[in-house]
């Protein structure tokens, strides 16, 4: 299995903390709860590409070049990460407005 | 079991449930603990009658004769136990109580039966935390909390030396499960670092059951109150240090150093514990020693060599539970009744309370090892191996000396005991006892029980050699005890120095104040603050996660077996997020935070890097940077309301909070694990991307994903991204205006220097984002690299010249752009975003042209919302303070 303890410990307190920002009366730690969410939820989802015998492909890069598909890394939640970053960017750029205006 | 097994996950589940929901839930009053207790031993004669299989395939336990002894040991007791609490406490301290000692319960328990290394070990860590929380019941009283953080400083320290021995015998044989770790082997004797597992075996054991010399913390803990002290230190945690003994001596057995070192110890710690008992006033702390000296006798027991030592160690345990915790109640009683735990001080009970005296004469006659009793079989049976063939010679006298006096000694205290509260004195009499009729009752089951189990052993009997030798101890016990009850003895007096010294726990504390004062300092403040507290909620879900993980269908999570060095990279650097996110919470200021949160972004850069995503590395370190560009920006906009941050001394106690995101990441995880833990699954996905990459004329995938194969998704998100900006600027531009003054009156930089190196430079980056994007087909790029490149260079040009920069139109213009590409083959009656040649090439670059623009225009455009505000501000004179 590719997701060993390390990862998943890993993974459980960056979430923890992350969500635990949220929840935090503080505005700067909610919106860097957002960033730290984020950053949780894209590394969750780029391993939960990793299947089966997959996990010795680690590290090459999803290139026509590679030669067969079992060779190469799941490109469709490197995909859907890549544009989830940038919208994940606007999102914050859109709370921390909101909470710098709404005590003008 | 036979037949397809369906029913194994469903029960595995409702298990682990039910004893969360037993504990967190139903554990708060006295029915619930017999209960529970109840089902609990039933279950265990179900399976001793062969009604229930004995190894179940489900949660790894495993029940055998030795191990159900302790089990039903445990079990049981606990049913009069939290029978003699629910009268000992207040109502109000209930709930509390029942709780904590439910919880240690359940993990005793699941020291007692785990067959996986890793369950056993975390029983075993469990047991001490509940134990730790038991000890330091008063929260108020600095005694108990130090007597619990030795209590359970000595018992960690302990349980590392357990992990060693557990994980080395386990690389050695291959395999976790504790049933097959301990058969016989016979290579065992040729391994070389053998002896270092059999030290370690006994240091975990010796500090578990309070072995001398890590003998001091026993005593100590007598502090706790009495139901606990009569559960935890009669029958289920030091116990569980002989158990381990116990369940390694078939292993270890053949080799000398096991023998002649369990023995040793043992027999020292027999004659020493009751030295020290002997010299003790204090009742409990008395009988704490004596605790000590018959787990000496069990643990001698287990290094001896003769196959039938079980029966006598069993029987010494059995006996041993039933006296001493029917002592430690009645003891409790009694001090209550009197005022006083000091055994100077008690006297004359015989005429106040006579059913209080009889019950502790069956217990100490028990102690004693007196005919009509348990202990006294028992005890003959313990001194026939003594006394039979031992490995050389000239330990003969040392096992003679040491049997000798730990039976003068045991049998002198007992007398003691019994005699100096039961006989008058000088002294004035006691106006009242008061004392409650319930609680004695709940204490009379034990002696019982204990004439009970000579049912089973009557056969023995007849066969047990009945040495005359441990009358003659008895005997000259009782006149020992007559000698120091004389008005004028010594022992009434101060005790001699060196008591102190062996009693004492000086070198402890000072190991623990100097040597390595960091870690159980650490230790020590966060588990007082954290846990004796709030931290009970923390506490459960603690254990319900270690039992969670333990199961079978998690144990691939332990598998290390075949890493490559992109898996150990990406292990080692999520793991150090993980551990990074924590130290956030120690971050009091805000731009040290704002700058903590950014340089774990980065690592997850890393983190793409290693797996093999280019463009997500890429994207990551640009929107990183950008995130910490708006963040800088945002906290020098609300610098007044953000340097409060440190003083919120709400954070670190929102229990709930807490709770919630525990919960919260804890379901995700495990849900995600699950997802993950299919190995069947295969990626069809990437199949079909790999196979039709030729007719998207590209060759980089992931690229080719975000604008051929799934462009509608792509143009969501643009939308989304330029919404975000145009929202922005609307909600931006309502706000009362700073005066509107020009930024600059002139549209030149400050430096002289700046203006002419800067305009070179910039074009050039232009032209690399330009480059980045063009090239996003075939190699790590795209339009939302280059987009992210561009921004930062529009940004800079419009932060350097002070140039207004309109960047609506150029978002705007990018969205039309991508909203024409998809729209354009319904013109020519083809379907909706489908792809078709133009004069540049084909209609996806264009629509990667769109998503260049857009991002190029949303990002800087928010950044230069928000940095039109500072200098805005900053013009106007109206300096944030």
């Amino acid at each position: 299995m590719f997701v060993n303890a390390w990862i998943a410990l890993g993974l459980f307190l960056f979430l923890m903390v992350a969500i635990r920002f949220l929840l935090d009366t503080q505005f700067l730690r909610r919106i860097l709860g957002f960033a730290l969410l984020g950053h949780a939820l894209n590394l969750m989802l780029l391993l939960s590409g990793v299947t089966g015998a997959q996990r010795n492909v680690i590290g090459t890069p999803a290139f026509v070049q590679a030669g067969r598909f079992e060779l190469i890394v799941d490109p469709l939640p490197q995909a859907l990460i890549l544009t989830a970053i940038v919208i994940g960017f606007a999102v914050t750029a859109v709370l921390l407005i909101f909470e710098i205006v709404e005590k003008e | 079991m036979n037949g397809p097994d369906i029913f194994t996950p469903i029960f595995n589940e409702a298990l682990i449930f039910g004893a969360l929901f037993y504990v967190l839930v139903l554990a708060r009053n006295v029915w619930a603990s017999i209960f529970f207790s109840g089902a609990g031993l039933y279950l265990l004669h179900r399976v001793g009658t062969g009604i229930f299989p004995s190894s179940l395939p489900f949660f790894d336990l495993v029940v055998t004769p030795y191990r159900s002894t302790f089990g039903a040991l445990t079990s049981g007791l606990a049913i009069l136990v939290s029978i003699y609490a629910h009268f000992y406490f207040e109502k109000k301290h209930r709930s509390r109580f029942f709780r904590l000692f439910s919880f240690f319960q359940w993990a005793c328990l699941l020291t007692i039966f785990s067959d996986h290394i890793f369950l056993f070990f975390t029983g075993w860590e469990m047991s001490a935390i509940g134990s730790f929380a038991l000890i330091g019941w008063k929260l108020s009283s600095e005694s108990a909390q130090r007597s619990a953080a030795t209590a359970l400083s000595v018992t960690i320290a302990g349980s590392l030396a357990l992990l060693l021995a557990l994980l080395y015998l386990s690389e050695l044989r291959g395999t976790t499960s504790l049933s097959v770790l301990t058969s016989p082997w016979p290579e065992v004797a040729n391994f070389p670092n053998i002896s270092l597992i059999i030290f370690a075996l006994f240091i975990a054991g010796m500090t578990k059951s309070a072995l001398f010399p890590f003998h001091f913390w026993l005593p100590q803990a007598m502090v706790a109150p009495t139901p606990v002290s009569a559960y935890l230190h009669s029958a289920s945690l030091v116990n569980l240090g002989v158990f381990l003994f116990g369940l390694f001596a078939p292993l270890l057995k053949p080799l000398l150093l096991w023998h002649v070192g369990l023995s040793g110890i043992g027999l020292l710690t027999f004659a020493i514990g009751s030295i020290l008992a002997l010299l003790q006033t204090d009742m409990k702390k008395g009988l704490a020693y004596t605790t000590l000296s018959a787990l000496g006798l069990v643990t001698t027991m287990f290094g001896l060599r003769a196959e039938s030592v079980y029966y006598a160690a069993t029987l010494l345990l059995i006996s041993h539970a039933l006296y001493k915790s029917a002592l430690f109640m009645s003891v409790g009683i009694l001090s209550r009744g009197m005022q006083s735990q000091d055994l100077l001080h008690t006297h004359s009970l015989w005429k106040l309370q006579r059913s209080l005296v009889l019950l502790m004469g069956v217990a100490c006659f028990s102690m004693v090892g007196l005919p009509p009793t348990l202990g006294f079989v028992s005890k003959e049976m313990a001194l026939h191996f003594l006394l039979g063939p031992f490995a050389t010679a000239n330990a003969q006298w040392f096992t003679w000396i040491c049997a000798s006096v730990g039976m003068l000694c045991t049998s002198a205290f007992a007398f003691l005991l019994l005699l100096k509260p039961a006989l008058p004195s000088s002294e004035t009499m006691p106006k009242s006892f008061n004392f409650s009729k319930v609680m004695q009752w709940s204490v009379w089951p034990l002696p019982l029980a204990g004439f009970a189990t000579w049912g089973f052993i009557w056969s023995e009997f007849w066969n047990a050699p009945l040495l005359i030798w441990s009358g003659a101890c008895f005997v000259g016990g009782f006149v020992l005890s007559l000698l120091l009850m004389r008005p004028k003895s010594p022992w009434m007096k101060d005790r001699p120095p060196w008591f102190h010294k062996i009693s004492g726990a000086k070198w402890w504390e000072e190991l623990r104040e100097h040597s390595i004062p960091l870690l159980f300092d650490r230790l020590h403040t966060l588990i007082e603050n954290q846990m004796s507290k709030a931290g009970y909620p923390l506490l459960f879900i603690m254990f319900a996660v270690l039992i969670f993980t333990q199961t079978p269908s998690f144990h691939w999570l332990w598998d290390f077996s075949t890493h490559t060095d992109r898996h150990l990279f990406l292990s080692i650097a999520i793991f150090t997020i993980g551990i990074l996110s924590c130290t956030l919470l120690l971050i009091p200021s805000a731009k040290s935070l704002i700058f903590a949160v950014s340089g774990i972004g980065f690592i997850v850069s890393f983190c793409y890097a290693a797996f093999g995503a280019p463009d997500l590395l890429l994207t990551q370190i640009l929107v990183e940077v950008a995130t910490l560009i708006l963040l800088i920006g945002g906290w020098f906009l609300a610098r007044p309301k953000l340097t409060a941050i440190a003083s919120s001394q709400s954070f670190h106690k929102g229990i709930l909070k807490w709770v919630i995101s525990f919960a919260t990441a804890f379901v995700a995880v495990s849900a995600f694990l699950m997802a993950n833990a299919d190995l069947s699954l295969q990626k069809f996905s990437s199949n079909f991307f790999f196979e039709n990459a030729q007719r998207a004329f590209g060759s980089n995938i992931v690229n080719l994903v975000i604008v051929d194969f799934r462009g509608l998704d792509t143009l969501g998100e643009i939308t989304v991204l330029a919404l975000a900006y145009f929202g922005i600027r609307g909600f931006v531009s309502r706000l009362p205006k700073s005066g509107d003054v020009p930024l600059s009156s002139s549209h030149e930089p400050r430096s002289q220097w700046t203006g002419p190196l800067f305009r070179p430079i910039a074009i050039m980056l232009l032209l690399f984002s330009l480059w980045l994007f063009w090239r996003g087909h075939d190699l790590p790029g795209g339009g939302f690299i280059g987009g992210l490149m561009a921004a930062f260079v529009l940004l800079s040009w419009r932060l350097v010249y002070r140039r207004k920069i309109n960047f609506t139109p150029l978002a705007a213009g990018g969205l039309l752009l991508a909203y024409a590409i998809a729209l354009i083959p319904l013109w020519s009656h083809r379907s909706f975003f489908e792809s078709f040649l133009t004069p540049v090439g084909p209609s996806s670059l264009l629509f990667d042209a769109g998503v260049f623009l857009t991002v190029a225009g949303s990002i800087s455009g928010i950044l230069d919302e928000v940095y039109s505000m500072i200098f805005g501000f900053r013009k106007r004179g109206e300096h944030v303070r």
